[in-house]
Parts: structure tokens; C-alpha cells; sequence
């Protein structure tokens, strides 16, 4: 930054970047990410949702449940998993779904846990709608043949690229984006209808 | 001559069955079992139910069939810190083999089997030789293995999970053995649980019934005095890890075939979990002690109250602080009921 050099920041930090002296940053925010999935679960007419952790202390994933309760009309529970063990996730969200079959939509905070909540709902029964943030070829997949609901995507390769672009045009033409405020990629509400053009990307890895 | 009869040797005389019982390492997990069952069956309306009981056997076994050649290590007095994430390195080399391949993913499961069991033969073979503590070598191996299932997944997957091999030859035999469920009575059970009983069988036949059982003991009683003795200790440290290898490889081969694709960052953290089924199960942390339907029932005591406390609903931001103060009381009951059988003895 002393030495003249021009920076764009990436992903999380918003807060931070503009005190550092950034040009740009690009990223997400978490909670409004939650809030977007909050929308979609009233729009979908759910009434008692459940927010997987797979991190316990994880600032972002407090944000997402967060931002998921602050818009919700129903009610929002949150669910701690150990995340290094698919196995353990998969029989305690199911014992959950057995435990309160009231719960009609579960969120995952990652891709891999959309799979394994799906996992989950076929040991435990019940029609819990899965949705999930993030995605990959297989969460595409889900969205596609109807076992996931929806899934929140961030855009995480845009990020990369956009931070390269900007920084080219910055040289080129002294371009700045965002007004001083952070440039989001996401949330972007992705459901079976984008699903088949998007699955596509997500294996070629830009999605 | 004399007409008293010679009194019997001391060594041969028969102990009432109920002396027996008390003087066995489960007992004492046993009771912890049961007061944990029966804790959770009052609080947690749907923990008794049968679908209820299939999720807890389910994250039992998946924790016990590790437990297994876990406890029958300690009971030879070693560690073994990477036998969390060779589960995962198991799963990843399977998976990889057959997508690179195109295979049959039976090559995948056969390739795996064979790498995994040099893992495990990789680190008793370090341990035997150099005589380092098993907790600085299997530390190092878990960290290699941690560093190498990101690495090679991320070279030859370009991402942190493998792709997908559901849709490859040999699949659903494979996931027939490994990931299955079997319905009994309209109640759902995992494969993985028979994996688990038919392991514990195996291992306590190994520990009670065999020459080598017994090697295990004196090893982890003590392994100069074995030495001594004739018994063949590093032949016995190597096996036992090769053990703990055997079963990594059984749950690794679950969890590829059970989610079809693998997170490369999965199993960091479960040794302990293993060692701690092990050590609730009535193995001692100093070796010589224990027993395999002891860790059973430590893996039985960990997934009650891991899942039991969901269902009970209790209040998420302090799930691990009601685990861990479970998981205490189940233990201080163990050690009051051995101390307990041990006083009548």
C-alpha cells in the first residue's frame, strides 16, 4: 500500500478493507446471504427451519443463521455438526428430523452438507425441503433432479476474477468500483431451473 | 498314611460366574451404558423408538468399528494419532484409483486396501525400529496423511473433493458391502453395524482365544519383561497397527461408498474419538488393560450421547459442554463400579 500498489481485497472482510486503504473489495456478505435464504424459505411457505453448523465458531456461519432468522417468518434452529465426520452429520441431522418432525426445511451452510442432509431425510422420512449455500456439480445435480430446494450461491470464482479484472482496469483506464463500498458477488438464489446450464460450470470448476 | 486329603492348588479353583463377571474390564462401561440409555430414554421422546435407536446404532458403529483395533492397540500400550485420517486417505485412494483408472471400482477398493495396510505397517515399522514414542510417530504420520489427502486430491481432482464414482462399474456391489441398509422387522439398519459386532467378535476371539491375544497383553503389560519371555513384540506392536490399518480401510471404504464422493479434509479429530471409546470401554491409557467389547460399549456410551442429546433437544450453543459432562459422569460410574467388583473380589 505504501510502496504505491494498487490492492483489491477478496471474499470476507468488508469491514477491514476500506480502513486498510483498498481500492475495491469484492465479496459476500453472510447475513445478507442468510437474509436472501430467509426470503426464499417464506416464499416457499416454510414454517420451522433448521441451520446446520459444521463449524463451531465459525463468525460467518453465526451470520448466515443469523441473517436466515432475521428474515424468516417462522422459526429458526440451529444445529451444531462435527463437519469432519459426514457420518456423524448424517445421523444427527437425522436424529434431529426424527426428534422435531415439525422441521420442514433444513439449511446447510457448505455444499457437502446439502448431499448428506439428503442423506439424512431418507433415514429419518418426512418431506424437510434441503436447501443449502454454496454450490458444486453435485448440489447442481440435487437442484436438478428434486431433492435439493434451492441453493445460495456466492459466486467464489467471480471474486478471483473480478479482483484480477479490476486491478487491470485500474491500470488501464484508473477505473474504480463500488463508491468506496464493497462490490457482492452474491447471493444469487439458485433453483431447478438454472440448475442443468449451471451444473455444466460448476464441473469445469468456475461456478 | 494319612487320610487328609491334599488341598486343592489355589490357581484352580473355580470363581462363581458372578465373580467372573465382575472381575471383566466392560463391566463397568456396561452400567455406565445403561444409565446412559436410560437417561436419554426418559428425557428424548424419540430416542426409544426404533427408528431413534438405528440413527444412535448407526453412529455407534461408525465410531466402534475404529474403536475396535484402537482399544486392542492401547491394550499393547501404543497410540495411534493417524487413525482418523487414514479412514479418509483409505476413501480418497479407493476413489481416485477407480476415477483415474476408469476401473472397476473394485480395483479402487483392492488398491486402497493394500496402501492403507502400508500406512498402518509404516507406522509400526518406524515405531519398532526407531523406539520414538507411538504418540511423536503416529503425530507425524497423521500430519503427513492430513497434508497428503489435500495434495493429491487438490492435483488430481482440482478440487477438495473427489468426483463422483457413483456412476462407475462395480459401484453397487461395493456399496452393497460397505453402505448398505438392511431392513429388520420395517426398522432400518446400516451395514456398518454388522462390521462392527463381526469386528469386536474377531478381535476379542484374537485377544481371549489366541497365542497372540496374549502376546497383546504382555506387550502392553510390559514389553521388556515380554521380550524376556520369548514373546515376539515387535512382530505384535507392527500387527496392531496393521489392525488399526484393517479397519480404517473397512470405515474408509463406507464413507466413500456411503456419500460417493469424499471431502479431502474429513476425519481430523476422530483418533480421538476413538481412543476415547477405547479408554470409557475400560482400556487403560497405560496399556495392558482392556478389552474389545469394552470399546464397543465406549462407542455405544459416545454415539447415546452424542445423538441423545439432540434428540432431547436440549439447547444447541452447549451441545459439547453437555457431551463432555456426559461422557464424565458415564466414566466416573465405570470407575466406581469397577472399584466397586474389585472390593468383593
Amino acid at each position: 500500500m505504501k510502496a504505491g500498489i494498487p490492492v483489491v481485497t477478496v471474499n470476507s472482510g468488508s469491514e477491514e478493507s476500506r480502513a486498510f486503504g483498498a481500492l475495491t473489495h469484492i465479496g459476500q456478505d453472510e447475513t445478507i446471504a442468510g437474509e436472501a435464504v430467509g426470503d426464499e424459505l417464506n416464499g416457499r411457505g416454510r414454517k420451522k427451519a433448521l441451520c446446520v453448523l459444521h463449524e463451531q465458531g465459525n463468525v460467518g456461519h453465526e451470520q448466515r443463521c443469523a441473517g436466515v432468522r432475521k428474515t424468516f417468518d417462522g422459526t429458526v434452529q440451529n444445529l451444531y455438526v462435527e463437519g469432519t465426520d459426514m457420518s456423524a452429520v448424517q445421523s444427527s441431522v437425522g436424529a434431529k428430523l426424527q426428534a422435531d418432525p415439525s422441521v420442514d426445511a433444513v439449511v446447510t451452510l457448505g455444499a457437502p452438507y446439502a448431499d448428506t442432509a439428503v442423506k439424512a431425510r431418507e433415514d429419518a422420512g418426512g418431506e424437510a425441503e434441503i436447501a443449502t449455500f454454496d454450490l458444486n456439480a453435485k448440489v447442481a445435480a440435487g437442484l436438478e433432479d428434486g431433492t435439493l430446494g434451492f441453493a445460495v450461491d456466492q459466486q467464489p470464482y467471480l471474486q478471483g476474477y473480478e479482483a484480477v479484472d479490476l486491478l487491470w482496469l485500474y491500470r488501464y483506464n484508473a477505473d474504480t468500483l463500488g463508491g468506496g463500498r464493497p462490490v457482492l458477488t452474491g447471493p444469487q438464489i439458485i433453483t431447478r431451473d438454472q440448475a442443468a446450464e449451471l451444473k455444466g460450470y460448476a464441473e469445469r470448476g468456475t461456478r | 498314611m494319612t487320610a487328609t486329603a491334599p488341598s486343592a492348588d489355589e490357581r484352580l479353583t473355580r470363581t462363581s460366574p458372578l465373580r467372573r463377571l465382575l472381575g471383566r474390564p466392560e463391566l463397568g462401561s456396561v452400567v455406565g451404558a445403561l444409565a446412559v440409555f436410560l437417561f436419554f430414554a426418559l428425557v428424548a421422546d424419540g430416542f426409544v423408538r426404533a427408528a431413534g435407536l438405528s440413527t444412535v446404532l448407526y453412529a455407534a458403529s461408525t465410531i466402534g468399528i475404529m474403536a475396535v483395533p484402537v482399544a486392542l492397540l492401547m491394550i499393547g500400550g501404543e497410540f495411534d494419532l493417524s487413525a482418523g485420517v487414514m479412514v479418509t486417505s483409505s476413501a480418497l485412494i479407493s476413489s481416485m484409483v477407480s476415477y483415474q483408472l476408469t476401473a472397476n471400482v473394485w480395483v479402487g477398493v483392492g488398491v486402497s486396501l493394500l496402501a492403507t495396510l502400508a500406512l498402518g505397517f509404516f507406522n509400526g515399522y518406524v515405531l519398532t525400529r526407531t523406539g520414538l514414542p507411538s504418540f511423536i510417530i503416529t503425530l507425524g504420520t497423521f500430519l503427513m496423511l492430513t497434508g497428503l489427502n489435500l495434495g493429491f486430491t487438490k492435483l488430481i481432482s482440482g478440487t477438495v473433493s473427489t468426483k463422483t464414482i457413483a456412476d462407475m462399474e462395480g459401484f453397487s456391489s461395493a456399496k452393497a458391502l460397505f453402505a448398505s441398509v438392511l431392513t429388520v422387522g420395517g426398522v432400518d439398519f446400516k451395514v456398518t453395524i454388522l462390521w462392527w459386532l463381526g469386528l469386536v467378535a474377531l478381535a476379542s476371539w484374537i485377544l481371549l482365544r489366541t497365542r497372540a491375544g496374549n502376546w497383546i497383553f504382555a506387550v502392553g503389560g510390559g514389553k521388556e519383561a515380554a521380550r524376556a519371555v520369548g514373546v515376539p513384540v515387535d512382530a505384535t506392536r507392527i500387527g496392531l497397527y496393521t489392525g488399526v490399518a484393517l479397519a480404517a480401510w473397512i470405515a474408509g471404504q463406507h464413507l466413500l461408498f456411503s456419500f460417493d464422493a469424499v471431502q479431502s479434509g474429513e476425519g481430523v479429530g476422530k483418533e480421538l474419538t476413538y481412543i476415547i471409546a477405547a479408554v470409557i470401554g475400560g482400556c487403560l491409557i497405560t496399556g495392558g488393560y482392556g478389552s474389545a467389547i469394552g470399546s464397543a460399549v465406549g462407542a455405544l456410551i459416545f454415539g447415546m450421547t452424542d445423538k441423545g442429546i439432540v434428540f432431547a433437544e436440549w439447547n444447541p450453543d452447549w451441545f459439547k459442554f453437555f457431551l463432555g459432562a456426559m461422557l464424565l459422569l458415564a466414566t466416573l460410574l465405570n470407575a466406581w463400579v469397577r472399584k466397586r467388583a474389585e472390593a468383593t473380589t
